[in-house]
C-alpha cells in the first residue's frame, strides 16, 4: 500500500496517518472547541469541576474495565459494586463500632462517625468482590459474562436489603466531603487521584513485566501458558483491580453527593465498557491502551456535558452515545484490517 | 561410559479413551539428532509433550544425564534445559517480536523495570544466529508464516537449551529455507546440543538425522540409521507395518490433456507487488503445479482466481467467458473452489463436527421440500466422503478439532469435492500431514483429474508436484519463469531446483 504521507505535500506534518494515529485526541480537541462555541458557560469554573468529577468517576470504572477486557474477560458487576461497597462497609462498620458502644447512624439514616473504617472497608470489600469474580471465573470455568452478571444481581439485592431501601446521608460526617469537593491548587483532589491512578497503571503496563503478563494472557492465552505464565492469577488480578477501581469511584461519588444511594452506580458498568471500546480496547483481549481509555473517558463525559448544556433531553443523549460506540469500534476495526 | 543426555524408560500415557504411549523407551545422546516418525496418533507428539513438561506420564521414569527428574510443567522443563518449538506458532499476535521472544523471561533493571534495549539486542543476536533479518519491533501479527516460525525457534533458543525439540518446524518452509535451518541445526549439534526432530517429510528426516525412531500405535517399533542405503520406502514400511505401493498412475495420461477443452485461461494477469504478467491455460482433466520460493506470489495468485482478493490488470476467462471476481462467492458460482494452506483458520469450522464441516458449503442441495435440512441426506453425503477419502474418525459426529492434521485436510477437500466444482485450487495439499494420508490425498487428487476436473496445485515440495502434476510452472517473485512438462527430461527435482536457484540469483 502506498504510504499515506506520500500522498500529500512533503513537509506537511498533518497526514492521513497522523490523523489515524491520534484520532481520539483530535476528537477530544474538537469537542472542546465545540463546547466553547455552543455554550458560554462551558469553560466556566463550575462546569469544569463538574466535568472533572464525572471524568474521575467514569474514568476509574473504565480503567478497571479495560484491565479486565485486556485479559479477554468482562466485568458487569462494577456498577453494583459502587452501591454495595459503601452500603456493606457502613453496615459492617456499624456492627463493629457498636461493640465499643459507638452508634454511627442516628436519626434513621444519618451517618455521623466511623469514616476511616468505612473508607478502608469500601476498598477492601470492593476488591474482595472483584477477586471473587475472578476466582469463580478461573476455578469453575464459568464465562465472566455470566459470573459478573450473577454478581450484579446478587449485590443489587443485598444492597437493598442492607440499606432497607433508604439512602444514607453523610452530611453530618466529618471529612466525608473532602474527597468529593476539596481542591489542591484549584484542581479537584479526586481528579488528581484519577490521574495518579491512570498514570501509575500506564507506567506499570508499559515498563514492567506486568504489562506483558496481561497482554499475553488476553492476546493468546495458550502462548502465555506455554511460556509458563500463570494466566489464572493475572485474570484474578485484573478482576480485583476492577473491583478496587469501582470502590474508589464509589468513594468519590458518595463524597461528592454526600450520600449513599441504594442504586448508585446502576448502569455504570455499561458505560465503562462503552468507554473502553471507544478508547480502543477490544473484546478479543490483548489489544488497546489505557491512555486511549482515559482520552475516551474525557470524550464521553464532555460529550454528555455539552449535550446537557445545549438542553438535549436524556434519551437523545443515549442515542448519541450508542452511535459513538458503534462508530468508534468500527473505526478501530477498520484501521486494523489487512489491505487487499 | 557417559550417561545419555536424555533417557526415558517405560513411558505410559493415557488420555480419556485412548492409550497414546504403551511402554516407550527413548534415548538421546549429546550432539546427536534423533527423529521421531510415525503416522498421526502414533505417539510421537505425546512423547515430546511429556519431555517438554506439558503433561506428565502416567508411568515411567525420565533421566537427564543420569539424574532422575520429574518434569511437572513447562517452566521446570525450561530450567532443566529443554526447549521446544511447537507445531502451531504459539505467539501473541498484538505483541512485538522482542516481547514474544522474551515472554516470561524478561530482562529487568533492578527487578522491576524492563530493560527493553537489552532484550532487543539479545533478540537481534539470536535472529542473526538463525540467519534471519526481522524487525524486532514489529508486531508478530504482521509477520509472514515463515518469520513467525523463526521467532518461535528464537524463543526456544533463548535459554540455550541442551535438549531442543523441533515439532514440524519445516512444514511452512521451502527447500532453501530448510537447508538454511538444517545448517543451523548441524551447528547446534556440533556444540553438543541433543535434538529431537519430529516431521513428516521423510526425505528431510533421512538427511538430517543420526537415527530415526519409528513409532507405531503408541510403541517404539524400531530404530533406523540413515545410511546410504536407507530408503524412504523402508521407513514407511516400518511406520505402517506394510509395504506401500508408491506407484500412482499420474504419468501416462498427461500429453493428451492439452488437447482437451480450456477451462481456465489467464492473460497477463497482474497484481501490484504480488505477481505480474501471468499467462497460462488450464485444460479439462489436468493438474498444473506451481513451484516457487517464499514471496513468489503463488498463494496470492490463487486467492485472486478464487475471488478472495482481486487482480489489478489482465484478463481471466473461465470456460471461455471473461470474469473478474469480487468475492469468493463469485468464484464458486463460476465453478472454482480453493483449499487454502491454513485449514485451522480458513478451512474448518472448528466448533462443528465432521458431517457439518463436509456439508457446510452444500446445504442448499440438502434441503427437503420444506426448505429445512434433510438430516438423513446430510449424513449420507458425509458418510460417503468419509468412506471415499478414508477419513479416520470414530464417527461423523466427531468434532473436527479432535482429528489429526491429515484427516482434517481431507475434510476440507471433501467439502469442496461435494460441491462438484470444475476447477479446484489447492494450496499446500499436504501441509502437516503424515505419509499415509499424503499418499491418499495424492490418489484423491489424481482421481478427480481422471473424472474430468481440473486442478491447480501449489506446493513447496517439488516431489509432491512431480508425483501428481501434468506440468509444473515455476514462479519467482511473481513471474512465471519456466514451465516443465511431464515426460520431458527436465521433469525432475534437481533440474527444477536448478531453475529456481538460478532464476532467484538473477
Amino acid at each position: 500500500m502506498v504510504s499515506d504521507t506520500a500522498l500529500l505535500n512533503r513537509g506537511s506534518i498533518i497526514s492521513v496517518k497522523f490523523i489515524k494515529d491520534n484520532m481520539l485526541i483530535i476528537i477530544l480537541l474538537l469537542e472542546l472547541i465545540m463546547g466553547g462555541i455552543l455554550s458560554p458557560v462551558f469553560f466556566g469554573k463550575n462546569n469544569i469541576h463538574s466535568i472533572l468529577i464525572n471524568l474521575t468517576i467514569f474514568g476509574l470504572l473504565a480503567i478497571g474495565q479495560s484491565l479486565v477486557m485486556l485479559v479477554k474477560e468482562i466485568d458487569l458487576s462494577v456498577g453494583a459494586i459502587m452501591a454495595f461497597g459503601p452500603i456493606a462497609a457502613i453496615a459492617l462498620t456499624k456492627e463493629i463500632l457498636a461493640f465499643s458502644g459507638t452508634e454511627i447512624i442516628v436519626g434513621g439514616n444519618y451517618v455521623v462517625d466511623g469514616l476511616a473504617l468505612i473508607i478502608v472497608l469500601v476498598l477492601f470489600i470492593s476488591t474482595l468482590i472483584g477477586v471473587l469474580n475472578g476466582v469463580i471465573r478461573v476455578k469453575a470455568q464459568v464465562p465472566s459474562l455470566i459470573v459478573t452478571l450473577g454478581m450484579l444481581y446478587v449485590l443489587s439485592g443485598m444492597s437493598y436489603i442492607l440499606s432497607k431501601g433508604y439512602s444514607l446521608y453523610l452530611t453530618n460526617l466529618d471529612g466525608a466531603k473532602w474527597l468529593g469537593s476539596s481542591k489542591f491548587a484549584s484542581i479537584p483532589v479526586n481528579f488528581i487521584l484519577f490521574l495518579v491512578v491512570g498514570i501509575l497503571i500506564i507506567l506499570v503496563l508499559k515498563y514492567t513485566k506486568v504489562g506483558h503478563r496481561i497482554y499475553s494472557t488476553g492476546g493468546n492465552e495458550k502462548a502465555a501458558i506455554y511460556s509458563g505464565i500463570n494466566t489464572n492469577f493475572w485474570k484474578v488480578m485484573a478482576f480485583g483491580l476492577s473491583g478496587l477501581c469501582a470502590g474508589i469511584s464509589a468513594l468519590v461519588y458518595s463524597s461528592r453527593l454526600e450520600s449513599v444511594e441504594t442504586i448508585q452506580g446502576s448502569g455504570y458498568e455499561l458505560i465503562s465498557i462503552a468507554i473502553a471500546v471507544i478508547g480502543g480496547i477490544t473484546l478479543e483481549g490483548g489489544r488497546g491502551k489505557i491512555f486511549g481509555t482515559i482520552v475516551a473517558s474525557a470524550i464521553l463525559v464532555i460529550m454528555l456535558n455539552i449535550l446537557s448544556l445545549v438542553g438535549l433531553i436524556a434519551w437523545y443523549k443515549t442515542i448519541i452515545i450508542g452511535l459513538i460506540i458503534i462508530g468508534a469500534a468500527s473505526q478501530h476495526a477498520f484501521s486494523r484490517r489487512k489491505t487487499t | 561410559m557417559q550417561e545419555p543426555l536424555l533417557f526415558l524408560k517405560n513411558i505410559h500415557k493415557e488420555f480419556p479413551g485412548v492409550k497414546a504411549l504403551k511402554g516407550v523407551d527413548f534415548t538421546l545422546e549429546k550432539g546427536k539428532i534423533v527423529s521421531l516418525v510415525g503416522t498421526n496418533g502414533a505417539g510421537k507428539s505425546t512423547l515430546s509433550s511429556i519431555i517438554a513438561g506439558i503433561y506428565p506420564p502416567n508411568q515411567g521414569e525420565i533421566f537427564i544425564e543420569g539424574k532422575n527428574v520429574t518434569i511437572s510443567d513447562p517452566k521446570v522443563a525450561e530450567q532443566l534445559g529443554i526447549g521446544i518449538v511447537h507445531q502451531e506458532p504459539t505467539l501473541v499476535p498484538n505483541m512485538t517480536v522482542v516481547e514474544n521472544i522474551f515472554l516470561n523471561k524478561e530482562i529487568t533493571r533492578s527487578g522491576f523495570v524492563l530493560d527493553i534495549n537489552k532484550m532487543k539486542q539479545e533478540s537481534e543476536k539470536v535472529l542473526e544466529f538463525l540467519g534471519f533479518q526481522i524487525d524486532v519491533d514489529k508486531k508478530v501479527e504482521e509477520l509472514t508464516l515463515v518469520e513467525k516460525e523463526v521467532v518461535v525457534i528464537a524463543k526456544a533458543m533463548l535459554l540455550k537449551p541442551r535438549i531442543l525439540i523441533l515439532d514440524e518446524v519445516t512444514a511452512p518452509l521451502n527447500k532453501v529455507e530448510v537447508d538454511h535451518l538444517f545448517k543451523i541445526i548441524k551447528d547446534l549439534k556440533a556444540n553438543g546440543m541433543g535434538i529431537i526432530f519430529i516431521g513428516h517429510k521423510l526425505q528431510e528426516i533421512i538427511e538430517i538425522s543420526d537415527s530415526i525412531m519409528v513409532f507405531r500405535d503408541g510403541k517404539n517399533v524400531g530404530e533406523l540409521i540413515p545410511t546410504e542405503k536407507l530408503s524412504e520406502k523402508e521407513v514407511i514400511a516400518l511406520m505402517l507395518g506394510v509395504i506401500l505401493n508408491e506407484d500412482l498412475e499420474a504419468g501416462e495420461k498427461a500429453p493428451e490433456s492439452e488437447q482437451r477443452e480450456e477451462v481456465l485461461k489467464l492473460v497477463s494477469l497482474s497484481k501490484l507487488g504480488l505477481y505480474e504478467d501471468i499467462n497460462f491455460t488450464l485444460h479439462k482433466g489436468e493438474i498444473v503445479g506451481f513451484a516457487g520460493l517464499k514471496g513468489s506470489g503463488i498463494t496470492e495468485l490463487f486467492q485472486s482466481l478464487q475471488g478472495i482478493i482481486t487482480f489489478d490488470d489482465g484478463e481471466m476467462y473461465v470456460k471461455g467467458k471473461r470474469v473478474k471476481f469480487k468475492n469468493p462467492k463469485d468464484g464458486i458460482e463460476s465453478g472454482i473452489g480453493m483449499v487454502t494452506n491454513d485449514r485451522q483458520k480458513e478451512g474448518l469450522a472448528l466448533t462443528l463436527d465432521v458431517k457439518e464441516n463436509i456439508t457446510v458449503s452444500s446445504l442448499k442441495y440438502l434441503l427437503n421440500k420444506f426448505r429445512l435440512i434433510e438430516t438423513k441426506l446430510l449424513k449420507h453425503n458425509a458418510e460417503k466422503y468419509v468412506q471415499a477419502l478414508s477419513i479416520k474418525t470414530p464417527s461423523i459426529n466427531q468434532f473436527v478439532q479432535n482429528l489429526s492434521g491429515g484427516n482434517q485436510q481431507k475434510i476440507v477437500i471433501a467439502k469442496w469435492l461435494l460441491k462438484n466444482l470444475d476447477i479446484i485450487l489447492v494450496d499446500e495439499p499436504t501441509r502437516g500431514v503424515d505419509v499415509k494420508a499424503k499418499n491418499e490425498i495424492y490418489k484423491l487428487l489424481i482421481n478427480e483429474k481422471n473424472n474430468g476436473k481440473s486442478l491447480l496445485v501449489a506446493s513447496p515440495e517439488i516431489r509432491e508436484l512431480l508425483t501428481i502434476c501434468d506440468k509444473i510452472l515455476i514462479v519467482i517473485s511473481g513471474r512465471i519463469v519456466s514451465t516443465v512438462h511431464r515426460n520431458t527430461k527436465e521433469f525432475n527435482e534437481e533440474d527444477i531446483l536448478n531453475i529456481i536457484h538460478s532464476a532467484h540469483h538473477n
